[in-house]
């Protein structure tokens, strides 16, 4: 039994060996296309994280600035991630600058200074030394530094697992470079980019609340217009019978569809969208057939989650009912007694037929975002329980006459 | 025979199941496609139990079959093999590591201190970016620090730089001592060896005198 334990583990063990031989191989020409596709991808998202960390920090300046008149201030340093280029600095200072020059309340002037970046050497009566204008003392006082500006900034961007962090300070331009602010923040990789906006800098909760109301487009109230048909059942006549004596199921009379164009206003109960309630008017219209109109409510109920998705089709559960007024001939129809000869003539002497009734109705929409939706539904009028005039689709105790299909797209 | 295969179905099934969702090196992912994309970590019972009632995780009525572990992965921002091994364990360990060695430092000097930092490393732009650590996360504590570290002249860099860091700290720190001020401490961050991932630390006074820290 033992024995046949070991053969086991050591046919497993024996696996992960070959595993980790194939994990040991040089890469192929394809694997290192799609290395440099994989870094392409790593770095525009890489920017994206890093302009939102200085979204941040300017936020933060213009929040609490750190001066109180306005001054000038050296961008003195920007660092990015180890690892990456000029091309990215280049991005990175000039949205820092975009985004000071379109927030004033920063109190920040940037002004452009070589001398502060630029290497150089100078030979004093102790030694010879090198480095960048602004970490001399020596470079600054000579150099007049301090005369065209009062501050410097450097920043620093920095990768650490799945962490960009930003790490900024400010220095006063005087002999030693006191730091006079200085502050970490992070972004995480699970965090969405905020994307935000230069001219309107946002905290970042009130940004992320924006782009989520964005995504759900979750507006108070949104105005859906429905293209809808109405489909009424046949009515099934017995009072014929073929040769045999049986009987034949015949239409009686034959229910033109109705065509409806909807419009209305719907609010949902919560940011999930789960329960939404509408009210809506409806006209319809068909030369020498008929005209009405409609007044009617729904509430909807999502039945494929437990919230709106964002980017999947959703499924409602739709419960409604509605108040319809119908002129025309089409409108004779609507009664529970056929049709009479009487009223033919009266409708050809001018007096149109007029058909008041309620109805209910059970659906199922299903729905892309807040942009369109398709739904079928069965209508129930109960008014003509057991009309000569109408079949039913469905009768579960309640008859379903009418059935059909509409369109729907939101504003 | 029997037994065995059912043992057998016992062990394997489960285990080739729980290799499918399992993010961690395994028989369904190599090492190198798990590294250089995710960050796990393995939760805790505490953890664990909090995650899986957020995802509304219902339990068997009668227990859970096998005892399970629960990775949470987290996608890195740059995939593994993008930098140097060392370069990449030390700049991703500076978060956590500069907050405790300064504060290891400010135990061992007198309040009003006024701090400078310099940080020691092969690569130029990796210590500018611990020194740079150092410099803020101390900034952040609302102590007092000058953002310039003293300038040694061309000749003592040239004479330290053919010496082993732990010999040749304490010789730098004379160097450095004619620069400091009376209330001034030069804070040095270092790794002794290149292919270590700590970074090490040191005290070097305005009288030239060197302490190691950790």
């Amino acid at each position: 039994m033992i024995r046949h334990v070991l053969k086991l583990m050591a046919v497993v063990a024996s696996f992960f060996c070959v595993l980790s031989a194939a994990a040991n191989e040089p890469l192929m020409p394809d694997e290192v296309v799609l290395l440099e596709k994989s870094r392409a991808s790593v770095a525009s998202e890489l920017q994206l994280m890093s302009a939102d960390l200085l979204d941040e920090f300017v936020f933060g300046l213009k929040a609490n600035p750190i001066f109180s008149t306005r001054s000038n201030v050296v961008l003195a340093g920007v660092n990015v991630p180890y690892g990456f280029g000029a091309g990215m600095t280049a991005y990175l200072e000039n949205h820092f600058a975009e985004l000071i020059l379109k927030n004033s309340e920063t109190k920040m002037d940037l002004v452009h200074c070589p001398e502060c970046s630029a290497v150089v050497a100078h030979s004093g009566p102790r030694a010879t030394i090198m480095g960048r204008g602004l970490r001399l003392n020596e470079i600054l006082s000579s150099a007049g530094i301090g005369t065209v500006a009062k501050y410097a900034i450097f920043l620093d961007i920095e990768a650490e697992k799945s962490q960009l962090v930003l790490r900024g300070r400010v220095t006063e331009i005087r002999e030693n470079l006191p730091i006079v602010y200085a502050r970490t923040i992070s972004t995480s990789t699970t965090s969405p980019v905020l994307l935000r906006s230069a001219a309107n800098l946002k905290s970042a909760s009130e940004a992320r609340q924006e782009y989520l109301d964005i995504l759900r487009n979750n507006p108070f109230f949104s105005f859906p217009i429905r293209v809808g048909v109405h489909n009424f059942a046949l009515s099934q006549n017995t009072t014929e019978t073929d040769p045999f004596g049986r009987p034949t199921a015949t239409a009686a009379v034959v229910i033109p569809p109705l065509v409806w164009f909807i419009a209305g206003a719907e609010t949902s109960f919560s940011q999930s969208r789960v329960w939404t309630a509408e009210f809506n008017l409806g006209i319809t219209n068909q030369v020498d057939s008929h005209d009405g109109w409609l007044a009617g409510g729904r509430f909807s109920r999502l039945i494929s989650g437990r919230m709106r998705s964002l980017t999947e089709p959703d499924l409602y559960f739709v419960v409604g009912g509605a108040v319809t007024n119908l002129r025309g001939s089409t409108a004779a129809t609507f009664r529970k007694s056929t049709i009479n000869v009487a009223e033919i003539i009266a409708d050809r002497n001018g007096t149109q037929p007029r058909a008041s009734f309620s109805s209910f109705r059970l659906a199922l929409e299903a729905r892309v975002k807040n942009r369109v939706s398709l739904s079928a539904f069965l209508e129930s009028m109960p008014a003509f329980a057991g009309s000569q005039n109408f079949g039913t689709y469905l009768d579960a105790g309640l008859e379903f006459q009418s059935a059909g299909m509409e369109v729907g797209f939101w504003f | 025979m029997l037994i065995f295969y059912l043992a057998s179905l016992y062990v394997v099934v489960p285990l080739i199941l729980s290799g499918i969702f399992d993010p961690a090196p395994g028989l369904f992912r190599t090492a190198r496609e798990t590294s250089s994309d995710a960050e796990c970590r393995l939760l805790t019972g505490e953890q664990m139990r909090r995650r899986l009632s957020e995802e509304n995780h219902e339990a068997f009525p009668r227990g859970e079959i096998m005892n399970e572990d629960l990775m949470e992965c987290t996608g890195r921002v740059l995939p593994m093999a993008e930098r140097r091994a060392p370069v990449e364990s030390l700049l991703s360990g500076l978060s956590a590591q500069i907050p405790e060695l300064v504060r290891t430092a400010k135990l061992r000097a007198p309040e009003k201190t006024l701090w400078r930092i310099e940080a020691f490393h092969d690569d130029p732009l990796v210590a500018e970016k611990v020194a740079t650590a150092a410099k803020t996360s101390l900034s952040e504590l609302r102590d007092s620090v000058f953002d310039q570290s003293p300038v040694l002249g061309v000749s003592a860099v040239a004479a330290f730089s053919g010496m082993k860091i732990t010999e040749g700290l304490p010789i730098l720190c004379r160097e450095y001592a004619s620069h400091l001020g009376q209330n001034e401490k030069l804070l040095a961050l270092f790794q002794i060896n290149p292919a270590e991932t700590q970074l090490h630390a040191g005290l070097c006074t305005h009288t030239g005198d060197w302490q190691w820290l950790l």
